[in-house]
């Protein structure tokens, strides 16, 4: 009898907590499902955008960029170019790490100088190896030059992805222990990282930019697409990235779910071998390919209309993106034609590198390039592999024909051009993800032109110069399309959310609403 | 010669059997589908030049956007998928069968000279089959094929043979160790009769009915293991799908409601293993009558 009452007052309690927890307090923890797990804590230790954009909530860059890519103040309140190798910077004063520390003109050194060192402390090796000095200018340390060692003339649009970090708690502990437990000035504090679980953080009441309206943050990885659709409808989630375009509709028809897209920045394209005796070496033959690709068909059938025909790497708002130039046309009778011309009447064998988890439906594009092109002859070998292969494979520049996706942090063709195309040279840092072993040396000198203009006019017609013959001339890629990023919300949490340009979930522009 | 088998007692269970003769039905339908594949399918999933992404994932003739040739849908390459189920079938045999021969005789040797000639052989063989046994085959499958940077069905038989030798050597030294203490082996050996002849003339041929039994188990469970490799992404490449690969590939859409990319497929995996399972319960009893019900 006494146990039944106890069970009856337990089970009443535990009914009263239930609804006070529905009914009584409001939400206050943003679960995000995000499709993978960041690698770090240590905010240089990987460029990939999976961690940079869960690096953007803990620490913030000497600048940001808003919702709309525009390059905003962050620790850095102004900045001018003063010659050309000269960026001057206003630093922001009486901000705190979130370990109390004060932040001082030593940590800006401290982490620019910090890029320069190898993995695992570094991935922005080249961009580090750009600075020569950091120096308080007359001695004030509320205001800095930074000097590269060559004219970088994009260097501040990659200043919202270079984090800063507090000198004396990064110096004092371990690469490891750097690793685990982050200390940034941004807008979220860290609280806890179960690996491969989720990552939860907690509101930096003290952030300079005011207290951001979200108290908790928790980031799960969900790399299973239909699984991570799944944790939203049931609510699970409040916020997932990337809805997997075969489930798009699906989601879009759910009363649970709501979706957001935006045109993606990253356009995906095939790299295609030009040595001498490989068959790529023929313009004819890299147009031939491009003229059998139905990209059309590709964008119907296997991207289920979530994607943008794509002429060229660069997405509009990136220096150097021309609008005039225009795919080629699909004409695989054309294609045949060119392949016969060009000494290849009964085609040829190639092996197609990919990635079959990093892109949306990567594997799928590249089974559906192999069956256009088997139409004109060309034989394709599929080599698609998990990125965790693949990237490092890209990196020894060997491949013959491979499927790769870009889009610019920096906005800056010029940038992408050193590392995607120009021919590899390894102590200036360029050709570093040139799978193919691309080179042209006309496009090379186009390239080394442009960056020794230091008006940006100029500097941007020199670039759309060297897209247009990069493009139509010298077909260097062949480009496919422009992905769109989709994420969805679960309607009942109400959530206020704006995609932005680079696709990151930014945790301070995020409330709930209403 | 035929009548004697008509009038045979091991056609008579076989045909009192219900079991043994459907799963022997579908075992032949499937068998039949894959050998002759290339001329009964409507399409050769596996060139690329007849494929069109066009006709991407249609659903079954039956149902509204259905239509012929492609009598049970397409998938998301527009692969027909009657046609991909009959190929995969060709894989799944071809890996089963070829597992089995290499495995089975592989196997077998090695249990035969371990019992025969005991000692530091029969030692260091068995140890080693107990270290291989105590690994998921599936794991060791997963690692050679990772090594190998994945890709082709000789390295998914090489992978699976590799673990399964260890069954047949184990069966086989059982028997053996058992025929070895025979009078009928004794008188042989009295007789002057070679090692050679001893294993191979008396017995071998007391131990090949555990053997048969095992490889009739071990049919089933080796087509899965193709199916559950090529599902990881390490068995077949994915421009040539077996039915593991489909499964995998079409699990995507189960959520989207193209189920015809799974169920399909599904049904065909299971068919083969129903089938070779029930056969081999037959099987197992009809060499052990003790294990008949009566």
């Amino acid at each position: 009898m006494k146990g039944r009452v106890a069970w009856i007052l337990i089970g009443l309690l535990v009914a009263i907590l239930g609804s006070a927890s529905i009914l009584g307090m409001a939400k206050d923890t943003l679960v995000v499902a995000v499709m993978a797990p960041p690698r770090t804590m240590n905010p240089h230790g990987s460029d990939a955008d999976a961690n940079l954009q869960i690096m953007a909530n803990i620490f913030d860059g000497l600048l940001q960029r808003d919702a709309d890519g525009n390059l905003l103040p962050a620790l850095a309140t102004s900045w001018e170019r003063v010659d050309a190798l000269t960026w001057r910077f206003h630093l922001r004063q009486g901000v705190k790490f979130h370990n109390g520390n004060d932040f001082t003109w030593e940590d800006v050194k401290f982490s620019l100088e910090r890029l320069k060192e190898p993995y695992p402390v570094s991935e922005f090796l080249a961009f580090g190896a750009a600075i020569a000095e950091v120096r308080p200018v007359d001695g004030d340390p509320w205001t800095i030059d930074i000097v590269t060692t060559e004219p970088v003339p994009w260097f501040v649009q990659n200043l919202h992805q270079i984090f800063i970090m507090d000198k004396e708690s990064t110096e004092t502990r371990s690469i490891g222990e750097i690793g685990e437990y982050p200390i940034g000035t941004g807008p979220y504090k860290f609280v806890e990282w179960v690996k491969g679980s989720y990552l939860k953080l907690e509101a930096n009441e003290d952030y300079w930019g005011g207290p951001p309206p979200i108290k908790y943050v928790v980031f799960k990885p969900i790399t299973e697409s239909s699984t991570r659709v799944a944790a939203l409808i049931s609510g699970e989630v409040d916020l997932i990235q990337d809805v997997p375009v075969e489930l798009f509709d699906m989601v879009k028809s759910s009363p649970n779910a709501e979706i957001i897209t935006r045109p993606s920045r990253r356009s995906i394209w095939l790299g295609l071998r030009n040595s001498p005796g490989f068959p790529g070496s023929d313009v004819r033959v890299r147009k031939a390919i491009y003229m059998a690709i139905n990209e059309d068909e590709i964008i119907e059938k296997v991207m289920m209309g979530h994607a943008f025909p794509c002429s060229q790497i660069p997405d509009p708002p990136t220096v150097g993106y021309d609008a005039s130039i225009e795919r080629l046309p699909y004409d695989p009778e054309e294609a045949k034609r060119l392949l016969a011309e060009a000494g290849y009447p009964d085609g040829f064998t190639i092996k197609l590198t990919g990635p079959n988890d990093r892109y949306v439906q990567d594997e799928q594009i590249a089974q559906a390039i192999a069956t256009q092109l088997a139409k004109v002859g060309i034989r394709v070998e599929l080599d698609v592999k998990p990125k965790a292969v693949y990237f490092p494979e890209l990196d020894e520049h060997g491949l013959d024909f491979y499927l790769l996706g870009w889009f610019d942090g920096s906005y800056d063709f010029g940038r992408s051009f050193t590392k995607l195309l120009h021919t590899v040279d390894p102590e200036r840092g360029y050709g570093g993800l040139n799978g193919a072993s691309y080179s042209d040396p006309v496009l090379d000198k186009l390239l080394e032109a442009s960056s020794s203009i230091v008006d940006p006019t100029l500097r941007a017609d020199a670039l759309r110069l060297l897209n247009r013959v990069a493009m139509q001339e010298k077909i260097a890629v062949i480009p496919l399309h422009y992905q769109e990023d989709t994420y969805a919300l679960y309607k009942p949490s109400n959530v206020q959310f704006r995609p932005r340009p680079d696709g990151w979930i930014v945790c301070k522009d995020i409330s709930f609403g209403g | 010669m035929i009548r004697r088998l008509l009038r045979s007692r091991t056609l008579n269970h076989y045909l009192r059997d219900p079991s043994a003769v459907l799963g022997s039905f579908l075992l032949l339908v499937l068998l039949v589908g894959a050998v002759f594949a290339p001329w009964i399918a409507p399409q050769n999933p596996y060139d690329p030049k007849v494929l069109t992404l066009q006709d991407s994932l249609l659903p079954p003739i039956w149902m509204e956007g259905g239509r012929a040739p492609y009598l049970l849908g397409t998938d998301d390459q527009g692969r027909d998928i009657l046609s991909t189920i009959l190929y995969g079938c060709r894989t799944s045999f071809l890996v089963a069968f070829s597992v089995i021969l290499i495995a089975g005789t592989a196997g077998s040797l090695i249990g035969l000279l371990a019992a025969y000639y005991g000692g530091v052989l029969d030692a260091v063989t068995m140890r080693l089959a107990d270290t291989m046994f105590s690994f998921s085959t599936t794991l060791i499958a997963m690692l050679l094929l990772g090594i190998f940077k994945g890709g082709g069905i000789p390295l998914v038989i090489l992978a699976i043979v590799l673990t399964d030798w260890v069954r047949y050597a184990r069966t086989m030294r059982g028997s053996a160790l058992a025929v070895k203490q025979e009078d009928y082996v004794q008188a042989a050996r009295a007789v002057g009769a070679s090692n050679f002849r001893i294993m191979f003339r008396h017995i071998i041929p007391n131990a090949i009915p555990p053997i048969l039994v095992v490889a009739a188990v071990d049919f089933g469970a080796v087509v899965m293991l193709e199916a559950t490799l090529s599902f990881l992404g390490v068995g077949v490449p994915i421009n040539k799908p077996s039915l593991g690969m489909m499964i995998s590939q079409g699990k995507r859409f189960i959520y989207a409601g193209k189920w015809w990319l799974v169920v399909f497929p599904g049904s065909a995996l299971i068919s083969i293993v129903l089938g070779v399972n029930l056969l081999a319960d037959w099987l197992r009893e009809e060499i052990n009558p003790r294990l008949r019900k009566r």
